[in-house]
């Protein structure tokens, strides 16, 4: 009985490259390559987070009659502003006067809250399409300026406002 | 190889150093260089500065925006008010003024004496009626040029503005600072030495407490006017905003050149440092301007602040005395510059232990807490607050607002709380935990 040895051949490629070379090469790329991108996303800059992105909270808007523009960090850190756009004055006719009314901002960093406001732009009734803002004291510096922050109201919230 | 592969760690370190974003806040592309508070000063070596006009948008806090003219140096995009110039006592001034504009523009530089226009006196200009066109020659609408150049001659705070239509063309922004600084002393706001009976004192400030608060105001329904090439009545005229720097608060207390204000490159927040008489010793100076059409009665709250100049003139009597004076509320005429120093002092020196308070305090139940309270009432110390009440303060700062007096000017559009307000932030003496 002939012993048939499966010999490992060398098979070349239409351009006389070892192929097997060829994917060794190729699985070493994809590890080293996964290694480096493994490496970036655990020691790399955090996902990219714009200043000034202020997504869309269809509840917010339904629930309260706003819609959240702005959110910013003033007064050489010390204060933090949130702003709104009235879009159903008879809905936002109380919004910010109670507890279940008022926006607060958390740091998604670190879960810090900011909830103490100072002042705000305010009239006897709030009017449609006007814009109006609320102070708060940057508590401990919690909120950041580049960094996402969620804005919470009563039992709805808007994640991942990056603040100017 | 060791040393290049420790090369190529460094890079790649440094790299992520660059992507670790900044804690001094967002700001706008070109503006990296300004201090996030205070004076930002357009200067260079030979005083020339080349001034174009611009047309723009600038943003209200409620959520407007209206049309404006202003000065730009150079190349440079719109910005409102136009560049803060500074120069030196002494320095030949050039200015050139380029007009983009549909109109024609001049600049006046109240203040100043021996203004040349192209090399020839600078006089108001007449028609063939003899009507007064011009407070002083123009660069022709729709690219026109003039060249401005003076000496100058004293120290101060002025203004520099638009010289043609001012009724119109001031109110859509063609305004600006000009800083005089003593050539022998540029930490000094004048020259003069002043007797305060047996004391003598100078105006020398702390150089990074140093600040422009220039005072507007908009008439939006004359921008929109201007832009749509309508007549405008100026019996009709009537301001719904009042601007500090080109901003109305809130965004007065936003930092220089912050991002979301690209057009609008000045904050006016007065962040100072308590008066110490090692660390400390120099009081802030600010530099305060009108170009609105009626007075604005700025009152800073806390300490009184002392005015020591008006229209770029030292108050002091011919025999050196002292004419200063502390005043509870600032009134700034229309087109009038005032500069005060102010010094936030622990006058009794208040200390939790060492000297507190003389007051007993009421029980809990009978107290209610102010949003701007820390907990304690000493400057730097932060205390425990009732539950639910959050900490308050960053770092035990105090905060004082400082607004003006006609309660009609600190609104937007009818809406209270905005136009002429800003803020002085005082921090607790160095080293601080302040952010
Ligand atoms: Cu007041």
């Amino acid at each position: 009985m002939e012993k048939t040895t499966a010999v490992v051949g060398t098979w070349h490629g239409p351009l006389g490259i070892a192929m097997n070379r060829l994917a060794l090469a190729l699985g070493l790329l994809v590890i080293l390559s996964g290694g480096l991108f493994a490496g970036w996303r655990l020691f790399g800059p955090q996902p990219k987070w714009v200043p000034g992105t202020m997504p869309v909270s269809p509840e917010i808007e339904e629930k309260f009659g706003v819609r959240f523009t702005f959110l910013a960090v003033t007064a050489d850190g010390g204060m933090v502003e949130l702003r709104y756009r009235v879009i159903d004055e008879g809905k936002a006719a109380n919004f910010g006067h109670y507890s279940e009314t008022a926006p607060l901002v958390i740091s998604e960093d670190d879960g810090k809250i900011i909830d103490v406001t100072i002042m705000g732009l305010h009239n006897h009734r709030v009017e449609p399409a006007r814009t109006y803002y609320v102070l708060y004291r940057n508590t401990e510096g919690a909120i950041k300026s580049g960094r996402p922050a969620t804005i919470a109201v009563g039992d709805l919230s808007l994640k991942h406002v990056v603040s100017w | 190889m060791r040393s290049s592969r420790l090369s190529r760690i460094v890079l790649l370190l440094s790299l992520l150093l660059l992507v670790v974003p900044r804690s001094n806040g967002i700001v706008t592309a070109g503006h990296e260089d300004m201090p996030p508070h205070g004076i930002v000063c357009t200067e260079n070596p030979t005083a020339t500065f080349t001034l174009t006009t611009q047309e723009g948008t600038i943003s209200l806090p409620d959520g407007n925006r209206v049309y404006m003219w202003g000065f730009s140096e150079g190349g440079d995009p719109f910005q409102h008010p136009g560049p803060t110039l500074c120069v030196t006592e002494g320095d030949t001034v050039t200015i050139v003024l380029n007009n983009t504009l549909s109109h024609d523009v001049s600049i006046i530089f109240p203040g100043q004496e021996g203004v040349l226009a192209d090399g020839v006196p600078s006089e108001p200009v007449f028609d063939v009626g003899g009507n007064l066109t011009s407070f002083a020659p123009v660069a022709a609408a729709n690219g026109g040029a003039v060249t401005y150049s003076f000496v100058a001659a004293k120290p101060g705070t002025y203004l520099y503005e638009s010289g043609t239509e001012p009724g119109i063309q001031v109110n859509m922004g063609l305004f600006g600072a000009l800083v005089v600084r003593p050539a022998a002393h540029p930490n000094w706001a004048y020259n003069e030495i002043v007797a305060s009976g047996a004391v003598t004192y100078t105006t020398e400030f702390a150089p990074d407490e140093e600040f422009v608060l220039i005072f507007s105001e908009i008439d939006p329904v004359l921008h929109m006017a201007v832009e749509q090439g309508l007549p405008y009545d100026m019996n009709n005229f009537t301001p719904r905003y009042w601007n500090i720097n080109g901003r109305s608060f809130p965004d007065t207390i936003a930092p220089n050149g912050a991002e979301w204000l690209p057009e609008q490159p000045y904050g006016s927040l007065i962040h100072i440092n308590p008066y110490d008489v090692d660390t400390h010793p120099y009081p802030a100076l600010i530099r305060i301007l009108s170009v609105g059409s009626e007075s604005f009665p700025h009152h800073p709250h806390g300490n009184h602040s002392r005015i020591i100049a008006r229209d770029g003139s030292v108050l002091i009597d011919t025999d050196q005395s002292d004419l200063s004076y502390e005043r509870f509320t600032v009134n700034l005429g229309p087109g009038q510059t005032v500069d005060e120093m102010f010094a936030w002092t622990d006058v009794e020196n208040w200390h939790p232990i060492d000297n507190p308070i003389p007051v007993v305090i009421p029980q809990l139940q009978n107290l209610t807490f102010g949003t701007f309270y820390s907990g304690s009432p000493y400057l730097g110390q932060t205390d425990l607050l009732p539950v639910g009440h959050q900490a308050l303060n960053s770092c035990g700062e105090y905060y004082h607002i400082a607004h003006n007096h006609a309660l009609q000017q600190i609104t937007a559009w009818g809406v209270v709380l905005s136009g002429h307000i800003t803020f002085t932030r005082i921090d607790p003496p160095l080293p601080n935990n302040c952010q």
